[in-house]
């Protein structure tokens, strides 16, 4: 690999990691923090990038460990027993007896469930609405859809047990839903 | 009825389906809730939508970093 010159680099792949940071963190500054360290250990390591990978992959790669260790921080922090603390956002949602309730049932969308919606502007109602669910919900939730990792690994990486996965990303689902509907497709 | 399962249930199921993780009596009790509530049944609908969208929305989205921001990054890795 040749040396390459720092702002070159940023300059081409900056915008591309700090968009895919930017979706599984959902804070700007930390997005833009796991960039910069993405950088900086990348320069660090540069002699022993072997071109074995692609720079862009390579970089990805180190980016991906980094969300990973910011996660983990984020569950460490974490001092809330995970199933307690979201029991008044679930009784919003479901009655007691575990009905919908009136408030918050799901309305019909009108659209073609195979289609794909092409408004870009969907995409960023999306990521606001993404964006506004707990972190640790929205961990859970990035990691199972955008990252494609099986719950197991989830629950391993982050240290939390089965059913607490399941408690999260059931109210990640269930909020992201109603704020999409809310905010779009009402 | 014990045997009959509740909307809150019945939407944990339909994720929990997605990975193969539903016994079959939970799959016979989610195929039945989901045959006489239609709410559930738009919810599984919607959640489709939403992790297939979730699924692209790197490609769909445009944030960037200033150009200050990238040259202050670049700073910061030579130094």
């Amino acid at each position: 690999m040749q040396v390459p010159n720092a702002e070159n680099w940023i300059n081409e792949y900056g915008d591309m990691l700090y968009r895919f940071a930017l979706q599984r963190v959902s804070n700007t500054d930390a997005a833009k923090d796991l960039v910069q360290e993405t950088f900086l250990a990348a320069w660090r390591n540069k002699e022993s990038f072997k071109g074995e990978a692609s720079e862009k992959n390579w970089l990805f790669a180190i980016l991906k460990n980094k969300i990973i260790d910011h996660y983990r921080k984020a569950v460490n922090r974490l001092t809330d027993n995970i199933s307690e603390s979201g029991e008044n956002e679930d009784a919003f949602y479901f009655d007691e007896e575990g009905h919908w309730t009136s408030e918050a049932f799901p309305r019909d969308w009108a659209i073609e469930p195979s289609g794909k919606i092409e408004a870009k502007e969907f995409y960023s109602v999306l990521e606001k609405c993404k964006g506004k669910l707990k972190e640790i919900q929205n961990m859970v939730f990035s990691m199972k859809y955008m990252d494609e990792m099986e719950s197991e690994e989830i629950c391993k990486t982050l240290n939390i047990t089965a059913s607490n996965y399941w408690v999260l990303l059931h109210r990640a689902k269930v909020q992201l839903r109603a704020c999409l509907e809310k905010n779009w497709f009402a | 009825m014990g045997w009959m399962i509740t909307c809150k249930q019945a939407t944990d199921y339909i994720s929990r389906k997605e990975e193969g993780k539903l016994s079959l009596l939970k799959r016979v009790q989610l195929w039945q809730h989901l045959a006489i509530c239609n709410i559930c049944k738009l919810f599984m609908k919607q959640n489709t939508v939403i992790t297939k969208h979730v699924h692209i929305l790197d490609k769909e989205t445009n944030a960037s970093l200033t150009a200050e921001e990238k040259k202050a990054m670049a700073q910061k890795i030579v130094e």
